[in-house]
């Protein structure tokens, strides 16, 4: 059967379709492009706005809209109009902000999608218009050959793991005939069923960047432009996330999906902390250290539940503000990403190491930071679920995790060097200073958001 | 979230700003704190305002929840206790700030200092505000730093350094009571939130005697705090801190936090840990004032007799008079943040704190004499124009009342009835006595101070009047130390407080006593300040007349050393150290024999255990360390750069995968 045509559900979507359309064929100058894509993302959020009032499946149930749809959007298009804003900011970019935009919006179009679909095939198309994207974005840094190359390996690993997805999904719809989420359950115990849950599996973590299918992350991470860089290590991994939770209405049964699971989460951590150990350039250390945090964010979901699913999203919303502070202040500092371009930036601008020093905190997961409670969440809901092994884990691994964080603020703070000022731009400061107070908003204040939350998951 | 949490939080944003980036405001430094501070202070000004205007009860709330265990909400309150002290403690600091300005201009650690001092406001108006225990504590805790760090504010002293420290170990003795107490009620009742632990207590679910245990603790925690027999030595040394911050801290606010948990926790107190109450501050009332009597130290005198003056107030909540308690506790910490200040602007003047090297400083400071004398009149008692003489005047009267009803107490044999009624005048005269020696006291120092020749001329030539922030302070605080306080803030404060007696059949009676007690203390108070004149101003009885027999030297010797009691406690230390000695005598000679005996084998199992640690169980700690980095490298060398490597390692990945789910 198909739906009524509904419009305005998917306004929100039609609108970034516009705003990109518009960027690409005016191609307007550097500041009205930036006002421009800020506008569409505004406009869009707007538009998502009556999403939060009851659920409705649109165009025979292959696109369902509702509350916890809606604020995985509104996370989503939060950290696209903030990534905006860096991107703007960005030296590096100067000359190619419309192009630019016009990708995030893009991307940010194909992860409201990917958010809403609730069939696979939808679900794929979502999938690949996010990913292509984000392809473009990697290598984009223009006259650079180690941008080009990101985004080279990027898209021939994203084919790959496309292709196990896709693979999976017709081996379930072999097996069943349809592509609804829901209808696949009952042949998921069987071999060929396994095996398709495992194809899917793969495509999921790709999106995710987890352990073991996380190889293009940290390549394309340091290849990208800083700026681009923080806007895939967030806004993908919220709409892969919001992919991820509504498998698991149906996937939830399946006992190798959860075992998967398990050792998907695992490895994520182990690997993300001890490889950023290592690291010397910042958004490589972060890509680690975004691994790292998939993994935290894979313990919640495997609890299943509803306080599972509440971990997972208010995680990600504590995410997005400090990773993509981090991101923003390394953009700001550090255009090249490497460490040393933090040295003494306390005396340089107090203001942004201060910033940057919560960020990492947050990151870390002490209090009074969002990242804090957004760990105490995970770790209640594993403690309901009684995954010991998983606590333990993630309890060395933020251990670890100090290891690394601290040494940009031990470049900060301690070490001396280039005392000579550093100003940062008015956008530039309110930006941080908007998302330094998230970060803190989430660590103090975060009752509001969680009966909020807890009402709709 | 209200009003209330701007109130209190608006101070702590202030203080981090300032810590993290007053360098940066050099010129604005003297304006965020201050502004978070005023912000408190016109907000709860409103609060009390609206109260007043609305019904007696206001409770004003917010709580939110933090960590989920056992169902622990933290929240806050502005209720009938709360909201007076909010508007005092955020109004005295806010002066306290504009003093300040003035007095620590040009120290190098300007910024860092308001920092601290807004901190404090914010840990203080956070436990006043507290609706349960634990947040409570941590507020408790915080002030405790925030008083070590600010006593030790010039740590390039040897002594301010050694008071912060014994201040802080001292305080530490009552705390670490404090929360055993804590954890008593919290085993008991299984909450922490005031409200549901009175309705426990009340309530008969509580055996008496962890009640009385718990209480008994609670009241170490306030012995610590506000410095009562025998924990008050740290509060004299504690004058090493600057000035402002013996007004705000060790004077109107932190000290006090002592009290208020006393009239917080009052309603489960058991009878029996009323009496310890009664009585540990009648005594600290009268002990204290006569250390203040012969003082030279210009602060201490002034500690000496808040020490004092703390103990009114808890004898006040321990006689049932919670109302009279209070009332003197907001009374008292305007006058005395008014003397601290004022005696600040004096050595502000004249760099020392010796009151004989001062004298006849009034015609060079005339607005500091003038706005301390009416400091000094409160403190004194002086009736009916002053604030102080109000409110102690309910503390005598109650402890009359209480001596006047006390059969209703005895529950004890007949045969101890009537040395129970004599121990039951205790207080009062205790109390009265105290009163006379306060004028006394307080007037032989501002007698010392501001008038007769100078003593030291050199600093008398140089003593100038201070700049208007600083005198601006003492005005407003004057004018709050006068009877206008009283008119002002006698009804609401009965209102709030609940009016100081429960039983109407005795409400005659108090009547009678309260007038009793006015007369009483109007003739001694007086009788204490003529003494002053006479001896210091008129010079018709010579000073030294104590000193003309042993036994008058003996007493002055007494007071002057403060009871011997550092000295005691310095010979508790050595006894306790001695003692250790000794044991570690018998120790060598008596069961080092024995022990010698086990050496040998002992020696070489432990030469076997060393060889497992070293080569075992470092191995392993080795290990861990090893093979982190180990696996860092073997992650790095993972990640090669090479698509084909990648697509290899992805491809290995889902087959193991595919083993570790059983296909």
């Amino acid at each position: 059967m198909i739906g009524r045509i509904d419009l305005a559900s998917i306004m929100p979507e039609i609108l970034l379709l516009f705003g990109t359309t518009g960027l690409l064929l005016v191609r307007p100058p550097r500041r009205a492009a930036g006002i421009l894509s800020l506008t569409t993302v505004v406009l869009s959020f707007w538009a998502t706005l009556p999403q939060w009032i009851g659920t409705r499946a649109l165009f025979g149930g292959t696109y369902v809209t509702g509350p916890f749809p809606a604020a995985f959007k509104a996370a989503a298009l939060l950290g696209t109009a903030v990534a905006i804003v860096i991107v703007f900011l960005d030296k590096r970019l100067q000359e190619h902000i419309p192009e630019a935009n016009a990708l995030i919006l893009f991307t940010a179009c194909g992860a409201l999608l990917l958010i809403s679909a609730r069939n696979f095939l939808l679900a794929y198309l979502a999938f690949e218009m996010l990913s292509v994207s984000s392809y473009a974005l990697v290598g984009s840094r223009p006259g650079e050959i180690k941008s080009a190359e990101a985004g080279l390996k990027y898209a021939v690993f994203g084919g790959a793991a496309s292709a196990f997805l896709l693979y999976g999904i017709s081996l379930l719809y072999g097996m069943t005939g349809t592509l609804q989420y829901g209808l696949v359950g009952p042949v998921l115990s069987s071999g060929a069923g396994i095996v398709a849950v495992l194809f899917v599996f793969v495509g999921v973590m790709y999106k995710l960047a987890a352990a073991p299918f996380h190889y293009w992350s940290p390549d394309a991470f340091e290849g990208a432009a800083p700026s681009i860089a923080g806007y895939l290590s967030v806004v993908p991994k919220i709409a892969g996330f919001a992919f991820l939770i509504f498998l698991l209405d149906f996937l939830g049964d399946s006992r190798a999906f959860l075992a998967l699971l398990t050792a998907s989460a695992f490895l994520s951590m182990t690997y993300g902390n001890l490889a950023a150990i290592a690291q010397k350039n910042v958004p490589r250390l972060l890509a680690y250290s975004s691994i790292a945090h998939a993994g935290y964010i894979l313990v919640a979901a495997g609890t299943l539940g509803t306080s599972g699913r509440f971990a997972v999203f208010f995680y990600l919303a504590a995410y997005l503000f400090m990773n993509l502070g981090a991101f923003l202040v390394t953009t700001v500092v550090a255009p090249t990403g490497a460490i040393s371009e933090f040295r003494a930036l306390s005396r340089r601008n107090a203001f942004l190491a201060f910033a940057m020093a919560v960020f990492l905190f947050s990151l870390t997961g002490l209090p009074p930071f969002g990242g804090f409670v957004g760990k105490l969440f995970i770790l209640s809901a594993a403690i309901d679920r009684g995954a010991w092994f998983l606590i333990a884990a993630l309890v060395v691994n933020t251990v670890i995790s100090l290891y690394y964080y601290a040494r940009i603020l031990k470049e900060m703070y301690l070490e001396d060097g280039d005392e000579t000022p550093f100003p940062a731009s008015a956008t530039a400061r309110f930006c941080v200073g908007a998302l330094t107070a998230g970060v803190f908003l989430l660590g103090i204040a975060w009752s509001p958001v969680a009966a909020l939350l807890q009402r709709i998951t | 979230m209200n009003s209330l949490a701007l109130i209190i939080f608006a101070p702590l944003m202030m203080s981090l700003v300032q810590l993290f980036f007053g360098k940066r405001f050099r010129h604005l430094e003297k304006f965020t704190t201050a502004g978070g501070v005023g912000l408190a202070a016109l907000l709860s000004i409103r609060n009390l305002a609206s109260a007043l205007h609305g019904h007696g009860a206001f409770p004003l709330a917010f709580s939110f929840s933090w960590f989920g265990f056992g169902g622990l909400r933290l929240g806050f309150h502005a209720d009938n206790l709360a909201v007076p002290m909010l508007a005092m403690v955020s109004f005295v600091s806010l002066f306290v700030h504009i003093f300040s300005v003035g007095y620590m201009h040009g120290h190098p650690r300007y910024s860092r200092f308001f920092s601290y001092i807004s901190f404090f406001t914010f840990a203080m108006l956070g436990l006043v505000a507290s609706d349960n225990l634990l947040f409570f504590f941590i507020c408790w805790e915080l002030m405790g730093l925030c008083s070590y760090l600010l006593i030790g504010f010039y740590f390039e002293e040897r002594t301010a350094c050694l008071a912060a420290i014994k201040a802080f170990l001292t305080t530490r003795v009552g705390d670490v009571l404090f929360f055993i107490g804590i954890a008593a009620l919290y085993g008991a009742t299984g909450s922490l939130r005031f409200e549901e632990i009175a309705r426990a207590a009340t309530g008969g679910l509580i055996g008496q005697k962890a009640l009385l245990f718990a209480s008994l603790c609670i009241l170490a925690g306030t012995i610590g705090k506000s410095a009562q027999f025998p924990l008050h030595g740290w509060l004299p040394d504690a004058m090493e801190g600057p000035s402002p911050v013996s007004a705000l801290i060790h004077a109107a606010t932190m000290v006090a936090a002592g009290i208020f948990l006393i009239a917080r926790t009052a309603p489960f107190f058991p009878s029996a840990a009323m009496y310890a109450v009664i009585g540990v501050g009648s005594f600290t009332a009268f002990f204290a004032a006569t250390m203040a009597l012969v003082n030279r130290d210009f602060k201490k005198i002034l500690a000496f007799s808040t020490i004092s003056q703390l103990g009114y107030m808890l004898a006040g909540i321990g006689l049932g008079a919670t109302a009279a308690g209070l009332h003197h506790l907001l009374s008292h910490a305007f006058f005395k943040a008014l003397l601290f200040l004022g005696s600040g602007a004096v050595l502000h003047a004249v760099h020392t704190r010796n009151v004989d090297e001062m004298g006849g400083l009034a015609e060079k400071m005339p607005w500091t004499c003038a706005t301390m004398y009416i400091g000094a009149f409160s403190l004194a008692g002086f009736p009916f124009l002053f604030s102080g003489f109000y409110s102690k005047d309910e503390i005598i009267g109650a402890a009359l009342l209480f001596a006047a009803v006390s059969h209703r107490h005895a529950y004890l044999s007949p045969g101890i009835l009537v040395a129970g009624k004599i121990l039951s005048f205790l207080p009062f005269l205790l109390l009265l006595a105290a009163a006379g020696l306060t004028a006394f006291y307080t007037f032989r120092m501002m007698i010392l101070v501001f008038h007769g020749e100078p003593r030291d001329r050199h600093r008398w030539e140089h003593a100038h009047e201070q700049p208007p922030t600083m005198i601006v302070p003492l005005v407003v605080l004057a004018f709050f130390s006068t009877a206008a306080f009283t008119f002002a803030f006698r009804e609401p404060i009965e209102t709030f407080f609940g009016s100081g007696t429960k039983e109407s059949a005795v409400a005659a009676g108090a009547e009678v006593a309260h007038h009793f007690a006015m007369i009483a203390s109007v003739i001694v108070g007086l009788g204490g300040i003529a003494l002053a004149y006479a001896i210091y101003f008129f010079r018709k009885i010579p000073a030294d007349f104590l000193m003309r027999n042993p036994q008058g030297r003996f007493l002055y010797d007494l007071f002057f050393r403060l009871y011997w009691t550092d000295e005691i406690y310095a010979g508790i230390a050595r006894g306790a150290v001695a003692l250790a000695r000794r044991f570690g005598l018998f120790d060598r000679r008596g069961i080092d024999r024995i022990v010698d005996g086990t050496a040998p084998p002992l020696v070489s199992t432990s030469r076997f255990s060393g060889f497992i640690d070293l080569y075992v169980v470092d191995f392993f700690v080795n290990l861990t360390g090893d093979v982190t980095r180990a696996l860092g490298r073997l992650a790095r060398a993972l990640q090669t750069g090479r698509i084909q490597d990648y697509a290899l390692g992805a491809m290995i990945a889902v087959i193991l995968l595919a083993l570790w789910i059983g296909l």
